[in-house]
This record gives structure tokens, sequence and C-alpha cells, in this order.
């Protein structure tokens, strides 16, 4: 696709967001629940309107339960999956429907019974769009591959080009002007040197031009000096680092179109050191039905059925087929000997993702995240942390966090008991209450054992 | 000073040889070993690599490691395909189950991570003796990961798939049966019903007898009604099976360390004397020493080996704390100085041949009735002893335990004990302890029958290496028809069998067990077989058409499962408490097991129908010479089972301190007289002693070991192991010092130490760990090295780091009396306590955050070494070998150090007249007998560390929270710390342990299925770096997480480090000495709370607790208000104080 085309469907896009705002804001001067919304914050991780994923399909729901006589428990059932399995028979049944394909209960949604009718209301009405109707779809991978393009600019390629061309004919020139003056002696019928070499030559010149050839070498022995320190300091630091993947995944359509939450895939982030990457078969409950991508199509989809031996022509598992992991390039590997742990961070730190990832429901493929860029992040902002020149994932950008960043302390008995001792010390404890600011570094964050054992 | 005692570590540091003393001198032994690789200047001179080459070689790697480093790897990151349910990954589970090897058992909680199992802990919550644990318990994760392990069923030591195996055996079983031949089964005593249940399937199936049908439990058991009940797998039979006379097929159990005396002396005195055959009392009794007053211990290690050696431990350090209203008293009588011998109040060394006379003598002193001839000295040496037994008469409040393996000694204990009134109360014969079933008798008659029509299944012993030689055990496997071994290994006995059909290692297999009566305990499988393994019952039951086999064969979980439905879910009403049996299952799988109130056994009260003075006539037989031997067990190495396992070869004996090796101990003083070398450190090998053993003759290398009875010498069961060059394990042979195995003339693997079980033999019976005539003792004028660890490490010379008092002055006395405060003299003010005077800042740790304070009782820390073994297996301790040992440069962050005290005290010495050099010199002479002391030494965290202030990049710093920091990263190696440490804590990393080939057969980083065991969450050291005791830094960090997640003040028990986990005893204590409820804040407050070389002012984070001895030690006298001459250290300031 042409840029020219590109930049037409970026206009396209944008007037249709407009548009939809628009439409948007009508609705809710109206003052009633979207459904379509409510479905996609709530629900869409795990029902489909007409297709059975995790949970079941939600059109026709309201029309099940009152025929099996329960209309009314619906809204109890959506409030409180695990209470109403037991008292309500038909909601029992469900459960043990859906429990077999191993998923837990549905966690209960803080939805009202207006909410849970639009919802409801919505699926029923439900209709399936054509691929290419939503305006959040209008990319494709061509326009995705292009943003790689601008981003990852390519001007020392040209350097090198142009540097061999301009060798190419300094040395054709060379050449030309040799034989010439051979033909130019032979022509005077004088003694031709056979072995005068573009090196003997290229000594004489630079013995004729000391001056200038000292302070040429002069300069570019700084150069590759300090060409050489830069080099050494970019040892181990891969700020923008963006391998390929196997599978061409883009965060953006599933954590910025689709607006699944981060935790959906990266499950233990909350739990563990690892935020960990989802297994194929968490990419089956939406998989399972969701079998072409509006960008690449089935080829990259297939990829995942042939990790979990599943046919999608008969949406069926293959019985006994030899499973694959999928094999992932790993984006921020930290050296063995420092220890960092996600749930640390989110849990006890409540940071934001995008605090040290960006926006990843704006960009395709994760990358090591610029320290600039992640400046710009409105959660960086707001905790006045500002990164220094230090590049993402080197100690010193970690440190130079721990320094600013403010310890969560508020509703948080470990933090009580620990203000309470600090307060003790009457001298350390004043300090802190001078700008008001507990860092992570007050509470030892810049120690060694903090992160290395 | 509180006591005027006099320790040492071993005889070279008394003796204070010169030049042992220069080489102890240094924190290291010897300087930068530059000659390992320039001092051969031969070699040198051969080598073809010239120096210019050299230094080319030298640029080009300088310039490929540049270039490799700049490149940077492509890391994979691979999730489950379909991730199981319980797997977090990044956060470890928690399985429980139980280890069972015939002589230990232990209900163990392991840690995996990612699925694989990578430490062992007690299951406090449910398990036997609250989870105490034992360092071979400990330790068993490791074999797991052995690649030596079989990897496949064998036939005649090739490679055999199952279904062949399984054709193969099944026809020549038939063979057997057909042949007229016997069919016998040998294993160690299996205590587990559902064993038991598939060995009686197999048995019966064999005489023809019907085979109950197995319960069968389906996958969602909902229902609570009858056992649903399925025909058993007769379809699956290949023909119909031969039939074996009712007499053809016999199973024998065997014990390599038999208690068989025990239990028959209980049939003996207990059990109707018309009635032989009813076996009603064939029994041994629990022991419960937190009952017992009065402990007499006759060579029964009973804190080390002897027996539930983990519940003894508990139960002896129930009423050995300095808190209780009473402290037991125990007196210890035995040949070799053993880890209960060390912390017994009053030790009597006895030769072996007198075990039986102190049990008559105790017997006499009690009761006064004489059963044997007992000699004068004897019957002094026991009159302490006897008067408090028989002071406790009738109370049932003593306890009186022998180890002999005689039935005419124990008979006498049981009625010495029976007279004392301890059955019921100290010995409990209603919940007796189900393991030690063999039968000594029946398993040398099983291998004086066996013959060439025969056929042999042997399970979990190995006879051929433990039996006595005499017996010739090899031969008559391979002169059987059929011989089949289920070990895991290549091992003695097995590649003495036909076939080999591999069971699971523990963690890899289903079982239950039933070590006591009270107890049921699960064996959970952790891990998948790694390599294809079958479960030894699966077999038994396949071989005889009763299951079929195919790939994760459920076979005999569904056995067990259905055994314990039927009777455990449905003989005790499960449904009313548990539902389903699904819930009834899971909860006992969860718990590790079930302990539940048992009817009592026996109603009636025990009747005496015993006939002690028969005993005694018996005793009266026994003929001691001038030199006897006894075989003991060193707690690492038991019965010899691990000794394949690296941390347990270098887990130093409690008492010798010597790694990766047995050797005679003798007492010092014999020694001397013989002329054999006393000092032994790495340039100085020992004596190497051709002992004749009876028809034995081995040949080992001497150690000095006071407390040894004069005249005799024990030796280490458990050792040479695979002395044909059997496969026992990838660690279990000498490696050169340069890597890969010694080899002997004949290119053979060479055995770790000597097999000392060859010289047992049997008598009457019952198998004797003990030679008493027939002793010979020879000098072969060769030497032998050994690695030992303690004299390695010298302390300063100071006497504030260890301190003891006795029971007596504890209660009475003050504080002052057995823990006085450090004082100096401070200008004209007098003197001022230790405490009030710093050269230093204070460390802003007081109060604020937290402060990582442990506390060590040295008066519950028995020496088991426990701690030593979880730390390695926490902490990826490298194992390094003992040639780096014998160099001092062994690994361990946490040592035990063992001390022990002198006879003669500078007050008797005043009182004699004598002069202060010649009672010095006599303090130094090694007394027959000496008292011993463990004080466990770890990294102290010093608030004011020395080590800090002297690394030069600021490797090791001091945390907010006390903790003294090691950041391997930052370390160049200057070593400056270490030899700055007053607790010569502080290892340094020679070796890229993990790639070097001289470790790679036994360190677990250097093999890639080994590796296995690591544990993710620390650091790997490499080469290079100083490493140390980091307080478990990982778990420090993982309990604050919890806490903070959970939004909660961290408590007691949220940080738990790994050596306190694994203390039977709970010695260890450790929390924030902030939180002023916390344990340690109460602890280190206590009046017995001290911390080890207070006065240099270092401030550590470790404070020790005063050991009480219940004894009236004369050496520990108050001392005497004194003042002033407290200048100067060493020699000349001692020796001032003393008579100021």
């Amino acid at each position: 696709m042409s840029k020219c085309s590109a930049w037409k469907i970026k206009g396209i896009t944008l007037m249709a967001t407009l548009f939809l705002s628009l439409v948007g804001f009508q609705k809710s001067a109206f003052a009633q629940p979207d459904g379509k919304a409510l479905f996609k914050a709530n629900c869409a991780s795990c029902h489909h309107p007409v297709n059975a994923m995790v949970g079941p399909a939600l059109k026709g729901a309201k029309q099940r339960w009152s025929d099996a006589g329960v209309a009314e428990e619906i809204y109890n059932w959506v409030k409180d999956p695990a209470a109403t399995a037991k008292a309500v028979p038909y909601a029992k049944d469900l459960k043990a429907k859906y429990d077999a394909k191993g998923t837990p209960i549905m966690s209960a949604q803080m939805l009202n019974k207006e909410e849970v009718d639009a919802v409801l209301a919505y699926a029923d009405n439900f209709t399936e769009e054509g691929p290419k109707a939503g305006a959040a779809t209008a990319h494709d991978k061509a326009y995705f591959d292009q943003k790689f393009e601008e981003e990852g600019s390519s001007w020392t390629m040209w350097l090198i080009v142009l540097g061999v061309i301009f060798t190419a004919i300094a040395l054709g020139m060379g050449g030309v002007r040799k034989q010439l003056t051979r033909a130019q002696l032979q022509h005077l019928n004088k003694p031709v040197d056979e072995r005068s070499t573009y090196s003997k030559e290229a000594r004489s010149w630079m013995w004729a031009n000391k001056k200038l050839v000292s302070v040429i070498g002069i300069f570019l022995t700084f150069m590759l000096l300090s060409a050489g320190w830069y080099g050494l300091k970019d040892i181990g630091v891969y700020e923008g680092y963006r391998p390929t993947q196997p599978i061409w995944f883009s965060h953006e359509v599933h954590a910025g179109i689709n607006k699944i939450n981060c935790q959906y895939c990266h499950s233990t982030v909350e739990k563990s050191r690892t935020a960990s990457l989802p297994t194929p078969m968490v990419c089956m409950n939406c998989h399972k039905n969701i079998k072409e991508g509006t960008i690449t199509g089935k080829e990259e989809i297939a990829k995942i059925y042939k990790a979990v031996g599943f046919d999608p022509e008969n949406n069926v598992y293959i019985e006994n087929a030899k499973t694959e992991p999928i094999k992932w390039v790993k984006v921020h590997a930290l050296p063995d000997h420092a220890y960092f742990n996600h749930s640390q961070h989110v849990v006890a730190g409540k940071l934001d993702c995008s605090q040290c990832h960006g926006k990843m429901e704006e960009m395709d493929v994760a990358r090591i995240q610029p320290h600039t860029y992640l400046n710009t992040m409105q959660a960086n902002v707001d905790a006045n942390i500002k990164f220094g020149d230090r590049p993402t994932l080197t100690m010193g950008w970690c440190i130079d966090c721990h320094a600013q960043a403010k310890v969560q302390m508020d509703k948080n008995g470990y933090y009580d008991e620990m203000k309470k001792r600090l307060m003790l010390d009457k001298k350390l404890y004043q300090k802190h209450l001078d700008d008001e600011n507990i860092t992570v570094k007050d509470m030892g964050g810049w120690e060694c054992s903090k992160c290395h054992y | 000073m509180s006591n005027n005692k006099i320790y040492w570590k071993g005889p070279e540091e008394l003796t204070k040889d010169p030049n042992y003393m220069k080489t102890v001198a240094n924190e290291f032994a010897e300087d930068l070993p530059m000659e390992e690789f320039l001092g051969d200047a031969q070699a040198m001179a051969n080598s073809s690599t010239s120096r210019r080459d050299f230094l080319k070689f030298a640029g080009f790697s300088l310039a490929a490691a540049t270039l490799a480093a700049c490149e940077s790897p492509v890391v994979k990151t691979i999730p489950y395909v379909n991730k199981p349910e319980n797997v977090t990954p990044g956060v470890a589970s928690w399985y429980a189950t139980s280890y069972y090897d015939g002589q230990l058992f232990g209900s163990i909680l392991v840690k995996s991570r990612e699925g694989r199992p990578i430490h062992i802990k007690g299951n406090k919550q449910y398990g036997v003796a609250g989870g105490a644990l034992h360092p071979r318990i400990t330790a068993s994760v490791l074999p797991l990961y052995d690649s030596a392990r079989l990897q496949s069923a064998t036939a005649k030591g090739k490679a055999i798939s199952w279904t062949k195996l399984d054709e193969a055996v099944s026809k020549e079983l038939g063979d057997v049966v057909n042949g007229g031949g016997k069919v016998y089964v040998l294993t160690n005593t299996i205590t587990g019903p559902s064993s038991q249940d598939a060995l009686t399937r197999f048995t019966k199936k064999l005489k023809g007898e019907k085979v109950e049908p197995v319960v069968q439990v389906l996958a969602n058991d909902t229902t609570a009604a009858a056992p649903v009940v399925v025909p058993a797998n007769n379809e699956t039979e290949p023909a119909p099976a031969p039939v074996a006379g009712d007499d053809k097929v016999k199973w024998v159990q065997y014990d390599a360390i038999s208690y068989n005396a025990i239990r028959d002396s209980h049939q003996k005195s207990f059990g109707p004397a018309d009635k032989p055959e009813d076996t009603a009392y064939w029994i041994i009794p629990s022991y419960d020493f937190s009952k017992a007053k009065v402990i007499v211990g006759v060579n029964a290690d009973f804190l080390g080996n002897w027996m539930l050696t983990n519940e003894n431990s508990v139960g002896y350090l129930k009423n050995r704390k300095a808190e209780n209203e009473w402290m037991s008293k125990h007196f210890q009588f035995e040949t070799t100085l053993s880890l209960t011998g060390s912390n017994a109040d009053v030790r009597v060394a006895i030769k072996p041949s007198e075990e039986g006379q102190v049990i008559a003598a105790l017997y006499q002193h009690v009761t006064g009735k004489q059963t044997a001839k007992v000699s004068d000295a004897i019957m002094k040496n026991t009159k302490a002893a006897g008067e408090m037994l028989k002071a406790q008469m009738g109370k049932g409040e003593t306890l009186v335990v022998a180890g002999a393996n005689d039935v005419n000694v124990q008979i006498l204990v049981n009625a010495l004990n029976f007279e004392l009134g301890n059955y019921n109360n100290t010995l409990n014969v209603n919940n007796p302890i189900n393991m030690f079933m063999g039968k000594d008798a029946e398993v040398e008659k099983l291998f004086n029958e066996l013959s060439d029509k025969d056929a042999i299944l042997i399970y979990g012993c190995n006879p051929a290496y433990s039996l006595p030689k005499s017996l010739g055990v090899a031969a008559k496997i391979k002169g059987a028809k059929l011989s089949i071994s289920f070990s895991g290994y290549a091992d003695e006995t097995a590649s003495a069998c036909t076939y080999v059909a591999p069971d699971h290692h523990y963690l890899e297999a289903w079982n239950d067990h039933n070590p006591k009566y009270d107890h049921y305990s699960i064996q959970q499988p952790l891990i998948r077989p790694l390599y294809k393994t079958a479960a030894w019952q699966e077999s038994l039951l396949v071989w005889t058409g009763l299951a079929k086999r195919v790939k994760d064969s459920t076979v005999f979980v569904d056995l067990m499962k259905g055994l314990w439905k039927q009777y455990g879910y449905d003989m005790y009403g499960g449904n009313q408490k548990f539902g389903t049996f699904g819930e009834y299952w899971n909860f006992h799988l969860h718990n590790g097991g079930n302990t539940q109130q048992m009817p009592p056994l026996y109603t009636a009260p025990l009747a005496w129908t015993g006939n002690a003075g028969a005993a005694g006539a018996e005793i009266d037989k026994w003929k001691g010479s001038d030199w006897e031997a006894i075989y003991y067990q060193k707690i690492g190495m038991g019965d010899g089972q691990q000794a394949n396992n690296p941390w347990l070869q270098e887990l130093p004996d409690p008492i010798s301190r010597v790694t990766w090796d047995n050797y005679v101990t003798m007492n010092p003083a014999d020694m001397e007289a013989k002329g054999y070398n006393m000092l032994i450190a790495e340039k100085y090998p020992a004596t190497k002693l051709k002992v004749t053993l009876g028809k034995e003759t081995l040949e080992l290398p001497v150690y000095p070991s006071p407390g040894q009875a004069k005249n005799t010498i024990g030796i280490a069961l458990g050792y040479g192991r695979g002395a044909n060059e059997e496969n026992i394990g990838r660690s279990a042979f000498q490696t050169k010092e340069y890597g890969d195995y010694e080899l002997d003339d004949k290119g053979k693997k060479v055995a770790i130490g000597k097999n000392a079980f060859a010289a047992t033999s049997f008598n009457g019976g019952y198998i004797t760990y003990a030679t008493i005539s027939g002793v010979s003792i020879a000098d072969t004028g060769e030497t032998y090295p050994l690695a030992s660890t303690q004299t390695s490490h010298t302390l300063m010379e100071r006497d504030s780091i260890l301190r003891e008092t006795t029971w007596s002055i504890y209660k009475n006395g003050k504080k002052d009396d057995y823990n006085e405060e450090h004082k100096v003299a401070y200008y004209d003010q007098g003197e001022k306590s230790v405490k009030d005077i710093d050269l230093w800042e204070k460390h802003p740790i007081e109060h604020v955050g937290h402060r990582w304070v442990m506390t060590i009782d040295l008066n519950s820390c028995i020496g088991c070494g426990n701690c030593i073994i979880s730390c390695h297996s926490e902490n990826n301790v490298p194992v390094v070998g003992k040639d780096e040992v014998r160099r001092s440069r062994d690994m361990h962050w946490l040592r035990i150090d063992r001390y022990y005290s002198s006879d003669t005290t500078m007050d008797a010495a005043v009182e004699k007249g004598e002069g202060v050099i010649s009672t010095y010199s006599k303090m130094e002479i090694p007394a027959a007998n000496p008292q011993v002391l463990f004080q466990p030494m770890l990294c102290h965290h010093c608030n004011h560390a020395p080590c800090e202030t002297v690394c030069p990049v600021l490797a090791t710093t001091h945390s907010k929270e006390g903790l003294n920091q090691m950041t391997y990263n930052r370390c160049i190696g200057t070593r400056y710390c270490a030899n700055n440490c007053p607790y010569k804590v502080r290892r340094f990393n020679w070796f890229n342990y993990q790639d070097y080939k001289k470790f790679k057969n036994f360190n677990p980083a250097s093999d890639d299925t080994a590796r296995w065991v690591l544990n993710p969450d620390v650091t790997v050291r490499s080469r290079g770096v100083m490493e140390k005791c980091s307080f478990c830094v990982q778990r420090i960090q993982g309990g604050k997480l919890e806490a903070k997640k959970d939004g909660r003040k961290l408590i007691d028990g949220d940080v738990v480090t790994a050596c306190q986990e694994a203390c039977p005893t709970d010695a260890i204590k450790f929390g924030d000495w902030n939180d002023t409820t916390s344990i340690v804040r109460k602890e280190s407050q206590t009046d017995r709370a001290y911390m080890a070389l207070e006065e240099v002012g270092i401030e550590p984070n470790v404070y020790y607790q005063v050991k009480v001895r219940n004894t009236d030690d004369t050496k520990l006298v108050i001392k005497k208000k004194e003042h002033g001459h407290h200048e100067g250290h060493g020699e000349e300031g001692k020796k001032e104080e003393k008579h100021a």
C-alpha cells in the first residue's frame, strides 16, 4: 500500500473517531446505560454475544433464565455467581457445564439491574459486523510495518552507501590518472615505474602533506577513542530493543482496540516476580472463535492453533495432537544477578504498567521503551518521576526511580508499623516531614541486597 | 569471663606444633596457588607453548572476550502450552510427602519451583516428631537429579525395554516355580500398608491362592456408599500361572542397621514363656525422651542415628531447655564419642565388650540383684547413674536405652526399665514403632539356603554391600536361577542380579508408610519420573499378571486409594466427616498423612515373663580382648545409602569435622603411645593403618578422637560403596586433584573409604556391629590425606566466644555468675561496659524499620548439622570436594564448630601449688574424655562490621535493616574482608565451580541434570568473589513483600531462614528485633544471651545463649568478683587475669 493511501486511512480513522465520539456523547446525554460499552468493559474477555467462549453466549440468556423459571435470578448471578450457584439449581448446572472446561466461576460483576439489562439487550440485538466495518479496524499490517520503519531510521546505511560510492569514484579517478601518466610517460619515451602502487603513492603523498596528515590522524584517533568509549558505555544497554517475535502479535489490537486488560494475559503480575506470558490456551479463550485477524488474516492465528493442536475447521482440539510451545523472544531480559519482582511494584508500589512499559495499547510489538519516552507518561508526570540520562533497564534507571518514587504508605498495615517506628527517631522522621516525602530510597531502596542476592 | 575452662578444637591446636600454627595463623592457609600451574619446572620446559605464543593467545582471548561481550544474547521465554493449575511461574509451591529409607522416617514438605522439587523442610503441622528432620532427609532431594541413576530396566547390565523385561521375568518366575525352586523377596522393612498389600498379592498369586480384587476408586468419587469392587484384572494374565507350594514363596525383611534384638527381647520379656510362637509382644515401644528425668544411653546414639532419631531429638530437647522447671540428667556410656555422648552431662568411655556389664551393673545398683559378673571399675563408674535411677524408682520418669544388637543385653535393659516403671510412661508399648522388622537370622538362613533353582527379588536394601563379607552374598545371588533388583542404581547388589527393574526416586513415587502405630503417612510424587523407571509394587503385580503396565501407569496409586477407602474412609465413617472419598483423600494428601488416636494394643498391664538372670549368665560369656573395634554410623552417611550425595559427603562429621572419608578413630593417648601422626592438616596427612578385624582386613587412616575409649577403635559404616566400580552414583568415588576420578592400578574407580560392614558378623543369629576379639593394628608406613574442616579455621584466642554454666549456677546464681558483662577501664571513670564505649557512630537501625537478628541457643544445639544441609540447598552453596576442603577452601556459609574442653582447672592447680606455666601445659594435654560444645557459626552481620571498612570497592556494605550485604558483582576478590572478619565466616570463591572440570563429578551446578536442584532465587556465584551467609535475604525480601501485599504488619514466622527452619530442636531463632513483641527480642534479652567477641565492639546481630549443663562441674565455678587486669590478650592476658 502506498504512503498516500496510508494517510488517507489515517484521515478516515480520525473522522470516524470524531463521529463515534459524537454519537457516544449523544447517547450519554440520555443517561441510559450503554450496553455495548459495558459489554466490552466487563464481559468481552469471556463472553461473546453469539458464540460460546469461556462463558456461554449472551444472546438469549435472559430468555433461557426465564424459561428455567428463574428470570430474576440472573441479576443476582451477575452480582454474586458463587452464592447464586449454590442457591439456584439452574445456575448450578450452568456452573458445572462451564467448569468442565477448566475455567473458574465468573467473578462478581458490579452491574446494577439496568446495566445488566442493557448488556443483555445489546447481546440480543447483536449482529455480526463485517471485518471492515469498525473504524478501529482500518489498520493493516503494512501500516504497522511502516510505523516500525518510521521509528527505526537508517541514515547510517545511507552514509555507508555514500562512502562506498565516493571511494569507488576516488579509486576510479586515481586509476584513470595513473593510466594517463603512464601513457604520457610512454609517449615521451620516459621509463615507466611499474612498481608504482596506490600505497606507494599514498605514502609519498602523505610525506608531502605531513601537517595535514598528522592533523587528520589526531582527529581520527580521538574519534575512534570517543566512539570506543561510547560503544563501551552501550554494552548491555538495550534501550529500544524490539526483537522480531515468532507470532506477529499486536498489543494495540488486543489492549488498545479490544481493551483487553493487561492482566488477562500477564496474569501473574500481582502474584509473582514475573508477569508471565499467557499460555496459548489463554489465547484460545478468544481465538477459539476469532479465527481471522483484521490485519494478519488467518496466518498468525494459525500458529496458536498449531501450538495447542486445534482444528479450526471443525472447532475441536485434535486428540493426542503434538503440542508445541511458542518460543517468544524475551524483551526485558534482566541479568541473573538482578532480582526484580513485578508484584512488588504493581501491588505494594501501586505502579501503573505504563510507568515502565509505556502505552502498550498504542504499539504493536513490545520493546524496551526509551526513558525519554517514559518521561512523557502521565502516571510518571503525576508521580513527579523524571528519569535522568540513564537508559531504561540499566541499574541507573532503576535507582533513579527509587530516589524519586514515593512509597505508597497509605492504608497499608505494613507501612503503618514502619511509620510508627520511624517516628521513634525524631531526627530522621523530621527529615521526612520536611518534604513530606518518604521515597523508596529512604526505605532502603538503594541498598545492594534489595535486588542482588 | 565466667569460667576457667580451656577450649581447643583439635590436638593440633593443643600441642601447638610450630609448623602447624604457622599454617593456621592466616585466614588462608596457603599462598596463592601459583605453584599449581607454574611450579612444575619440567612440565613448563617440555611445553610447546612459548612465551610469544602465550601472549598471542592472551591477546586473542582478550579480543574475543571483548567481542563476545558486545553481542547481546537472544533470550527465549517459553510459556507452558497448558499450564498446570497449581503452578504460578516464579512462585514456589509446597507439597507434603514422606521420606522413608528403612532407617529414617521424616514427614516433609517439598518446595517445588516450576515443577522441580528443590528444597525439603519438615511438616511441622501434621508430621511425626513435629516435622523434625535429619541431615540425610533434608539432603535427599539431590540424588533425584543424579544422572548416574539407571535410566531404564536392564538385563545382565544391558538396557532393555520394560515390555521385554516383563515378558522375561514373568516367564522365568514361572520356570522357577515349575522347577521346584523357591521365590524369595528380600526387602527392607516395609511399613506401608499399600506396599504390603502389593507384596501379599504377589505371594498369594504365586502360591495359587485367591487374590481379592482391588477396590476401585473412581476419579470423581461422589458417593459415600460401599466400595465399588471390580474384578481383578484377570484378563490381562498372560498364561495360567504356575502354582508354588505354600512354603515356596518367602518374604524376608532385612535392615542394614538391625534392631532385631530389641524386638526379640520384648517378646522374651513380656510374651508368654511357654508359647514362643505368640508374637503379640514382638514390638519396639516408642521412646519418649521428653518425660525422662534420668536418661542412660549405652552405645546408643539416639540423637544421631538410633531408632526414630528425629523424634528422639525433639523429645530429648524438651527437657534440656534452660527455662524449664527441671532438666534431665543424661548419662552416656559409649566407645566412640558420638553426637549423643557429646551432649551428655556425664559421659563414660567403655569398651564394646563392657556394654552388657554396664547394664548389669545398673541393674544391680537399682535392684540390688546381681545378674552378671561386673568388674569393680564398671561398678564404680555406673554408681552415679545407678543411684539417680534408683531415686526415680517406680515413677516411670527414667529411660535406659542400649544400642547393642544382642538379645541378652536388651532383656536386661527391659528388666531395668520394667523395674523402674518406665513401661507405659517413657516407653509406650501402645504406640509401638513399626520400623525395623528385619529378622537377622532369617536373612542369614536365606543366603545360606539360596540355591541355583531359586529366585530372589531384592528391594530397598543392599545385602551384597551391607551384610558380613563372610556370607558371600554377591556370589550367592549370582548363583540363583533368577535374581531381580529394584534398585535405582546398578549398585553392589543390583550388579550381581540378572535383571534390574529400577524403582522411582521417592520424590517421583506414590507410597504410604506406617512408621508408628498411630501414624499413616502418604508419599506423593512431586515430579513425573525423570527416567524410565517403574514403581516396584507395580512390577510385582505386572509379573504375576495382576496388572498391566501402561504409560503414566496409575496401577499402584489406584491400589493405594482403594486401600485408603476400604480401611480408612469406610471403616472410620469418613462420609460423616468428609462427605466424599475425594475430599477425604485430598485432606490427607494435603496433610501428608494422618495421626489418629488408636485403640490401645494391650489392655492388660505388662507382666514380666523374662529371665534376667539367664541373660546375665549369657553376658558373662563375653570375652573382651586387648583391642576392640566398634562400627558406628556417621550422621551424614548412616548405612551408606546416600554415599552418592555430595552434600552429605561434604557435611563434616560433627565430632571429627572430617569430610569425604572414613577413618579409624583412636584415643590420642593411644596414638601417642604408638607414635602415629596426630596433626592432621593440609600438609600433614594421617598415618595409614592396617586394621585386622577378625577375618577382615581394612587399610584406613587413623584420626585422633578424644573420648574414644582406650584400646578401642571406631570405624564408620556406610563408606566403601562401589568398591568394585559398581554404578552407585556420580559423586560416590574419589576424584583427582585436577578433576576426573581417581583410578587404582587396575584402572578401576576408587571408592571413598572402606566398607566396615564387611567386618560385622552374625552372632547367635544377630548382626553384631563390633568386633571384640581378633583386632590388631599395624602401621603400614604409608600416609593418607584427610580433609578436616575444623582445624583449618582458627578463631582469635579469646575466651568470650563460648560460655557455659551448670544447672545449679544458672538456677541459683545471678546473671553475672555465668554471663558477665564485658568491661573495660575508661580513663579515670573506672570500668565501663563495652556497650557504652564506641569508636563508631551508631547505625540507625534501632527502632527504625526492621532489624534482623538471630539468636542461637547453645543449650538446644545438638550439633546434628541439618542446618548446614538446608543452607546448602537454599543458597546454592557449591560443593568443592575433598581436595579443596583440605586446602581450607570449603564453602560452607554456616558451620558448626566443635570445641572440646579440658580436665585441668586453674583452681585445682593452685591448690596443688603448681606453677603457672606447668599448669598451662597440663591444661593443654588432651583429656581422655573431654566435654564437647557445639557452636553454629555464621556471618554475624555486625553493625560495626570490620569487613565493611576494609573493602576497597564497597562490595560489602551495611543495610538499614542491619544486614551485612554482599554484592558479588562489585567484589573484585581482594579478600581483605575475610582477613578482617573475627569470626572467619567469609568464604572465597576460588573457582568457576559450575564449569571447572575438577568439580564436575560432584558439584550440583556442574551437571545439566543436577543443576535443576538450584534455587532460582539465589545467584550462583562466580569465581573470584567473596560469599557468606546472607541471613537468607531472599526470604527476608519475600516475607516483607507478602506482608506489604497483604497490607499487614510483619510478624514472626513471615521470615524463616533455612537454618532456622531445619533445626529439629529450635535452637535457632530469627526475626525482627525492632518488633518489641518478637521472639528474638525476648530471647536476646534473657540473662543467658551474649554476643560472641562482644568486647571487640563490632555489635553483631547474632546472639548466643549460654550452654547449661546438668552437672556439678568443678571447672565451672562461680567466678570470684575481681576487677582490673583486662589489658592484653592471649596467653599473657589470661595468666594475669586468673591470678588476680
